[in-house]
């Protein structure tokens, strides 16, 4: 941080605690205004900074954890180890966290008025097109894109957690799953990323795997984009698997050679799908183009060696095809009053899960003691 | 000759004297409050007559009389035989009836200044008894002792207050400041009274209001459910007012052309412009860039995908096996990190480089450019491959 070293010229000498110091004046920024909305993991507040109260921020605060009472929870540890490192347009900005009385931790994030790109896609009064999809997926591309460059996984890519900007620019945000990439010798959790948004190397148990998790998390928001609609959405992991079978092809070693190894791995039944080619994706997202379905296509490559990578994806020749992606401040947004309120309920939920409202009921399938 | 209703006499020469003498005793008692000593005016000429007194001598006389005689300066009292001088200023109300208590209390309240000690100031309730007496006789001098002990009790006060000035001083201050806390505590409970107050008059009234809400809720229910009619003409009414209000602002409407053609005008007020006006004035330049001019190759190390050459055994035998391979694990990330953890933060001075401490990402090279420049990185077919060889 560059602001200590002016923080400890500020200091008096000892009887006052350093750190409790720093906290505190970075506690006094930050003007807490009306709450947004409050989940089981996190309330929202609407803020704004004390120096210019043009500046409005979220702060989010952390609510104490039973599950963790020796320490911060993990989820809140890999945002702030994660969002303090990278400093991007299209990823959400942290501006600062601190420390309240209880213990809690707030996290001073970004304001981003205008909803998330799920209201966006399932608002009916919102019509969009070719120009607007590849606008937001380029610029989806540019963040994760970024975190790669900056060795960080986010690993929990999906439309609601893709929110969008005052100036309509869209931004990575809830990186509470993410991680930095992992050493050779290293574990990784397979269990992580929504489920529709998932990768077969995942659902097969990888514990080693790369950035080409978070692409496949690219493509399938893309083809949501291009059909308004999610593609794949199993209810479980193994109706998913079962879906990914019959959707994007078997599985086999064919395909992707070596697959049949991996720990979870289930092969395809009886009447395997052929492999998918441009032409099923030009049938099926007609809206995206041949360029875009190429793309698309290489997005969800089942072998995840064969995979784009995020750089190499916005090096793709869809992006300077007709029509040229919508300047963001002109791309279609929901009305603002319903889109701060999605924000909000974006930014308390728990990483990891599909819909809090929906899935309130049912035991949370995701392990994260495994996490690491 | 003094007049005969003056309670004066002519022996004694002290104001003090003078009183004792005469209260217990007066004859004109009677007529003290009905007529002033001095002037002779009756109360029932004058309804308002109010009698004032001197510590001096404790001769009451009437305001007018006062005003009269000490208005040009101090004079001497005017009853007769009594010597003092008399200022203005010195007169006051007597707060007793009987003047001989003012007198006592005044000089009680004289003495208790110089002798202010307390009963936590002695060692003994014994000791402090025997203070009590000293002081009690002192006081007893004062007020109805003869001249000579009068004399020496004043003697005694004045030689105690000279000797002890500073041990007096200094209780009265403590005394002060007791008094003062004592003060704000009052002060204090009598907000917090106050604020209970305030508070529970806020709930009354909370609670009155729902009750209230609830009764004409129950009203409303009421009236709706048992006459449709009624509704309905509410409704109608409601409608007829509003269409009287729409016609009412659309007269405002057709009357606002007249009224915008007054000359008043605001200068620096900024030109009013779609975003889509914007855009085109911006104008368009050059082919979409993905990458929004950010370049986040390093520039001062080789890029391992451009040489593709380094030995790392371990990574060798990891990538060996099976489940390192199959899911994709990226021997390309792990360099390019490693080289970066390496070279991260060289030929980075702090304090010469702003973004140090923000960006933290020295070896780097961070640059924006062009968006020519973009051009020029973009590949003709879709994919760049990775180079990545392992001697």
């Amino acid at each position: 941080m560059s602001t200590t070293p002016e923080i400890i010229k500020l200091l008096p000498p000892p009887p006052l605690d350093p750190l409790e110091l720093m906290n505190e004046e970075e506690k006094r920024k930050w003007i807490k205004g009306k709450k947004l909305g409050e989940g089981t993991y996190a309330n929202v507040f609407l803020g704004h900074s004390r120096s210019d109260p043009a500046v409005k921020v979220a702060i989010k605060k952390i609510k104490v954890n039973k599950e963790f009472t020796d320490g911060m929870p993990p989820d809140a540890v890999r945002e702030v180890k994660a969002l303090q490192e990278l400093n991007h347009p299209n990823i959400i900005r942290l501006y600062s966290v601190f420390a309240s009385k209880d213990q809690n931790l707030s996290l001073v994030l970004e304001f981003l008025p205008r909803g998330d790109l799920e209201t966006l896609m399932f608002d009916q009064n919102v019509t969009y097109n070719a120009a607007d999809i590849k606008a937001w997926t380029a610029m989806m591309l540019r963040g994760v894109w970024f975190c790669h460059e900056n060795f960080v996984l986010h690993r929990d890519i999906k439309p609601n957690n893709l929110l969008i900007g005052a100036d309509g620019e869209l931004k990575l945000a809830d990186f509470g799953l993410a991680r930095s990439f992992a050493d050779p010798h290293q574990l990784m959790s397979p269990n992580v990323i929504t489920r529709w948004y998932r990768p077969p190397e995942l659902f097969f148990g990888a514990r080693h795997y790369s950035g080409a998790v978070d692409v496949w998390s690219v493509g399938m928001v893309f083809a949501q984009l291009a059909n308004r609609r999610a593609w794949i959405t199993g209810g479980n992991d193994t109706e998913m698997v079962t879906l990914l079978h019959r959707e994007l092809g078997a599985i086999t070693d064919d395909v992707w050679p070596g697959v049949s190894t991996l720990p979870h791995y289930v092969g395809p039944g009886p009447n395997p799908e052929k492999p998918r080619d441009l032409q099923f994706y030009i049938h099926n997202f007609r809206p995206l183009g041949t360029e875009g379905c190429h793309l698309l296509m290489q997005t969800l490559m089942l072998d995840p060696k064969t995979r784009v990578t995020a750089k190499q994806a916005l090096q793709h020749k869809y992006w300077f095809a007709d029509p040229r992606p919508t300047p963001t401040e002109l791309l279609p947004h929901v009305p603002d009053k319903r889109a701060v309120e999605k924000m909000a309920a974006d930014l308390k939920r728990r990483p990891g899960v599909v819909d809090e409202d929906r899935g309130s009921k049912v035991a949370r399938k995701l392990d994260f003691g495994a996490a690491r | 000759m003094p007049p005969k209703s003056l309670p004066a006499r002519s022996g004694p020469t002290t104001a003090a004297a003078a009183v004792t003498e005469t209260t217990p005793n007066g004859p004109s008692s009677t007529n003290s409050d009905e007529m002033c000593p001095v002037c002779k005016t009756l109360r029932y000429l004058n309804k308002d007559m109010l009698f004032l007194i001197s510590p001096e001598c404790y001769h009451p006389m009437c305001t007018v009389c006062v005003d009269r005689l000490f208005e040009t300066g101090p004079a001497q009292c005017p009853y007769a035989g009594c010597l003092k001088t008399l200022r203005r200023k010195q007169f006051r109300e007597a707060f007793f009836g009987d003047l001989s208590i003012e007198r006592e209390v005044d000089i009680r309240r004289r003495v208790a200044a110089v002798f202010n000690k307390r009963e936590s100031d002695f060692e003994t309730l014994r000791d402090y008894n025997d203070y009590l007496e000293m002081v009690e006789c002192l006081i007893f001098d004062l007020t109805s002792g003869d001249e000579v002990a009068r004399q020496k009790a004043e003697g005694k006060l004045m030689d105690w207050e000279r000797q002890h000035k500073e041990e007096i001083e200094a209780i009265k201050r403590a005394r002060g400041d007791e008094k003062e806390l004592r003060r704000v505590r009052m002060q204090q409970e009598k907000d917090e009274e106050r604020r209970r107050r305030e508070m529970m008059a806020k709930e009354d009234a909370e609670e009155r209001r729902q009750k209230s809400n609830v009764m004409s809720e129950l009203i409303d229910a009421v009236a709706n459910s048992g006459n449709a009619g009624d509704a309905e003409r509410e409704v109608k009414i409601i409608l007829k007012k509003r269409g009287r209000h729409n016609d009412a602002s659309a007269g405002a409407g057709s009357g606002a052309p007249g009224a915008g053609a007054t000359n008043l005008s605001i200068r620096g007020l900024k030109k009013a412009t779609t975003p889509m006006e914007r855009l085109k004035a911006r104008e368009r330049k050059g082919p979409y860039s993905p990458f929004q001019g950010l370049r986040l190759a390093p520039s001062r190390y080789p890029q391992l995908e451009d040489k593709g050459v380094y030995h790392h055994i371990d990574l060798e035998r990891f990538m060996s096996y099976e489940e390192y391979k199959v899911p994709g694990y990226d021997p390309a990330e792990f360099y390019k990190r490693a080289m970066f953890e390496a070279f991260g933060g060289l030929g980075l001075v702090i304090g010469e480089d702003e973004d140090a401490g923000t960006g933290g990402r020295g070896g780097r090279g961070e640059r924006e450019e062009g968006e020519g420049t973009v051009k020029s990185e973009t590949p003709s077919s879709g994919l760049v491959p990775v180079k990545m060889e392992v001697e």
